[in-house]
């Protein structure tokens, strides 16, 4: 006892670090075994999607082989798919139009909403395909196939067709915002942003009331003409591509309730470089051409388009050009305006 | 493993810290020996076999060289101290600049002739090395009288406060300790509250503000204009002192925690007035190394002015390239030559009668000194440098806007960052030192840093994220 106090007395420090390291430990074992609780339940969740992603492949495998690209839209697609030519057997060329029986919840073909008053046709996006690799992640299975940008009579446009334009998205949307020199957008962008809170999360300033609210409330008390979206790379280790495709989905069914007249354009998310694509297990373009796949089956070429934002930047692999990046994820200050460049060159103009 | 991680403060530490008081005082440096070994080979499980050699080479070469020594024999002293040296450099060779040799030869000779390895570097080469060729010299040089045991030996060159980062302790300042170390509890304690404040230094200051220095690479040099280049050349500078300070501080703490006096490694160096006093603090332990073991061989001053510059020449072109195999480190170390040569020769004098302008001096050239030192390819630290001076060759796409957002966001932590690096902590700490204020001071830190650290481990991008 008279020994312990001379410890107390000498040594406060220790002491205190010690019983406090037995709080934290004590008041994080309790929330720990609900967790475990929880992790368990979701690694179900994970095996569900493995299957469900398996299946799914089987369904597009199907398609691979069954068409090929009826009407060509003559934009940048086809030069990726000319440089895919260059690089692939000829096996693997193979470009395919998709069909698999993905709808909108909510919306029927026969709804009409973009102006013009006659039945449109969806357009699905087009594929370069590639031989696929084994895979062995919780998070994605190789889709052997990258998404190309919706073949549409894509108009030039000037910088003032962004003026009722809104930008949604992550880190690569900041940089955008940041550095493209593209100041008459809207800009709802956010370090770290995901497709699960996306729309929830309070970060944008009301113009009105100088309130922080969520992208729902922006998008509910105002009206935009294009909505650009870039998101999904911070998500790429949470959950696996199916419960991503249906957060996606529904993100869209909402943002097309609520913007009725807007033109959606849902972009690619851009790839990491070589260096990362080797070493990350999570953060790879496999893992993104996966996720990448599941949102190009979403847009319908009507309201939705994808737009293949990886083209721009990609090397002969498809990945990230090592020397555009410094970080291995974002592109360097100076090349934001490229991709500026990219989207007035493929602008959805309607009403004509 | 790093100190700043939770495997090592909350895992490793605590088991080893028990082992060791648990062994009574003769079987200390076993325990520390083993728990050393351990404590690497959970980073380096293959180049422990390295370290485990050298250190046997090198006991058995000191040996050699002691008894050579006592018995006269010049001849085998010097062939013993020859082949060790050889042995020790060779291997950092190998390790460290064969590739960077082998390119500069291949592009020198425009062929490829020298095949690259691609060794990658084993952890703590350079420093234990250098504590190596240290030990052996100063047996040499009758600087030892007594070579120790082996286990003393051994326990002096892995003890793993000091394996990793430094500071390069000579033997000679432990050599009483490894004999027989007492720790008292106020000894304890004092080693654990540096160690808590190191830990703080290198969590809260410098990862912190690592981030915008990260933020600064990423943007790419070519778009940022001469204010946001200054910040992040500010922003490595405090990044790299506190980085550094810290884990010397905590290899002080932890060593005090054993028993061990560990020399100190800084003495506020950006408080300096000029070059010179710079590297009197920065560092110690390395400029130590240099003066006593390559300056004063070589001669030192006492050969005339041209073999002095000569020497001093030599020292900083190798400070430089121990730093890293690249020249922009060749570069840089020749740098401190020149301005260590010129204040010596010209204007040394003059920077000490003018206070305000030495601290102008310092603190435009510790920024600038720091780029040379970070930014390894040479084409972009030419265009850092022309940011910094206002050339600006492509349009800049981060100004002023940024800059305000810049300084909303970091400047806090700018100011914390350059109150620390002023005499400010150093007068706190000694006030407080020992007071229960310091206690709270410690825990807070402690806390903060390790929530910190755990923000890191639960999501590695916390500092990345996209």
């Amino acid at each position: 006892m008279k020994r312990l106090k001379k410890i107390i007395k000498a040594c406060p420090l220790a002491v205190c670090l010690l019983c406090s390291w037995g709080v934290v430990a004590a008041a994080e074992h309790l929330p720990q075994v609900i967790q475990e609780t929880d992790t368990s339940q979701e690694q179900e969740d994970t095996t569900a999607d493995w299957i469900t992603d398996d299946t799914q492949e089987l369904v597009s495998n199907d398609s691979i082989d069954g068409t090929i690209g009826s009407n060509r839209a003559p934009d940048l697609s086809e030069q990726a798919i000319m440089e895919a030519d260059g690089h692939e057997s000829s096996q693997e060329d193979l470009v395919s139009s998709e069909e698999t029986n993905d709808r909108m919840p909510g919306e029927t073909d026969g709804q009409n909403t973009a102006g013009s008053g006659t039945k449109q046709k969806k357009i699905k996006p087009k594929y370069i395909t590639y031989e696929k690799k084994q895979t062995d992640s919780p998070w994605y299975t190789d889709p052997g196939k990258i998404p190309l940008t919706t073949e549409y009579d894509y108009q030039k446009v000037k910088n003032d067709y962004f003026d009722d334009a809104v930008f949604i998205g992550d880190s690569r949307i900041v940089g955008m915002h940041d550095y493209s020199g593209l100041t008459n957008a809207t800009f709802f962008s956010k370090t770290g942003l995901t497709i699960y809170n996306l729309l929830d999360e309070k970060f944008v300033e009301d113009p009105k009331t100088g309130k922080d609210v969520t992208v729902s409330d922006m998008l509910q008390n105002y009206q935009y003409g294009k909505i650009y979206l870039m998101v999904g790379i911070n998500e790429l280790g949470t959950g696996g591509t199916e419960r991503f495709k249906e957060a996606y989905k529904d993100v869209l069914d909402k943002m097309r309730k609520w913007q009725p007249d807007a033109v959606i354009y849902v972009q690619s998310i851009m790839g990491v470089s070589p260096k990362k694509d080797r070493t990350d297990d999570v953060f790879n373009n496999t893992n993104i051409r996966d996720k990448n796949c599941a949102i190009a089956n979403l847009t319908d070429g009507i309201h939705i388009f994808y737009l293949n934002i990886q083209e721009i930047y990609e090397d002969e692999n498809h990945a990230l050009k090592q020397d555009l990046t410094f970080d291995d994820v974002h592109l360097y200050a100076q090349y934001y305006d490229k991709w500026v460049k990219y989207l007035k060159n493929h602008a959805v103009v309607k009403g004509e | 493993m790093l100190f700043s991680s939770i495997e090592f403060i909350f895992r490793f530490l605590p088991i080893f810290l028990i082992c060791y008081f648990l062994v009574p005082g003769r079987g200390r440096n076993a325990v520390l020996f083993l728990g050393s070994l351990i404590f690497y080979a959970i980073g380096e499980p293959v180049y422990v076999l390295l370290m485990l050699g050298s250190i046997i080479v090198n006991y058995g070469a000191a040996r050699a060289v002691a008894s050579c020594k006592r018995s006269g024999k010049t001849g085998g002293q010097r062939f013993w101290l020859t082949s060790v040296l050889v042995l020790d450099l060779g291997a950092l060779f190998l390790f460290k600049y064969f590739d960077f040799f082998a390119e500069n030869m291949n592009l020198l000779l425009n062929r490829e002739l020298v095949p690259m390895l691609h060794l990658t570097l084993p952890l703590g080469i350079s420093f234990y090395t250098f504590q190596m060729i240290s030990y052996v010299a100063d047996v040499s040089m009758g600087n030892i009288d007594d070579p120790g045991s082996f286990l003393e030996f051994a326990t002096y060159l892995s003890m793993f406060p000091q394996l990793i980062a430094g500071p390069i302790v000579q033997y000679r300042e432990v050599s009483a300790q490894l004999r027989n170390r007492t720790v008292t509890l106020p000894m304890f304690e004092r080693g654990l509250e540096i160690f808590c404040l190191g830990l703080a230094s290198k969590v809260l200051l410098a990862n912190k503000i690592s981030i915008f220095w990260n933020q600064v690479q990423g943007i790419g040099f070519s778009s940022i204009s001469t204010p946001v280049a200054w910040m992040g050349a500010f922003a490595f500078s405090f990044q790299i002192y506190f980085d550094f300070w810290g884990y010397s501080l905590m290899a002080m703490g932890l060593g005090a925690m054993m028993g061990f006096q560990i020399p100190r490694n800084f003495t506020v160096p950006y408080m300096s007035r000029s070059a010179t006093e710079f590297w009197r603090r920065w560092h110690i332990t390395l400029g130590r190394f240099f003066r006593e073991y390559v300056y004063i061989p070589l001669g030192g001053n006492r050969k005339g002015r041209v073999h002095t510059i000569c020497n001093i020449f030599i020292v900083w072109a190798l400070t430089g390239l121990w730093h890293g195999a690249n020249w922009n480190f060749v570069l840089w170390g020749i740098g401190f030559f020149v301005l260590l040569t010129a204040e010596k020769n010209i204007y040394g004098d003059f920077l000490q009668r003018h206070v305000v302008f030495s601290r102008l001096y310092m603190w435009i050239l510790i920024p600038v000194s720091w780029m040379v030192f970070e930014i390894t390819d040479l084409s972009q630290l030419m265009i850092y440098l022309k940011q910094m001076i206002g050339i600006h060759a492509a349009p800049v796409l981060v100004g002023t806007e940024q800059l305000l957002r810049y300084l909303r966001q970091y400047g806090w932590l700018f100011a914390v960052c350059a109150l620390c690096a002023t005499w400010f902590p150093v007068r706190l700490y000694r006030r407080w030192k020992g007071r229960p204020i310091m206690v709270i001071v410690c825990l807070v830190v402690f806390w903060l840093s390790v929530y910190e650290i755990r923000q890191g481990a639960a999501n590695p991008f916390l500092y990345f994220r996209f």
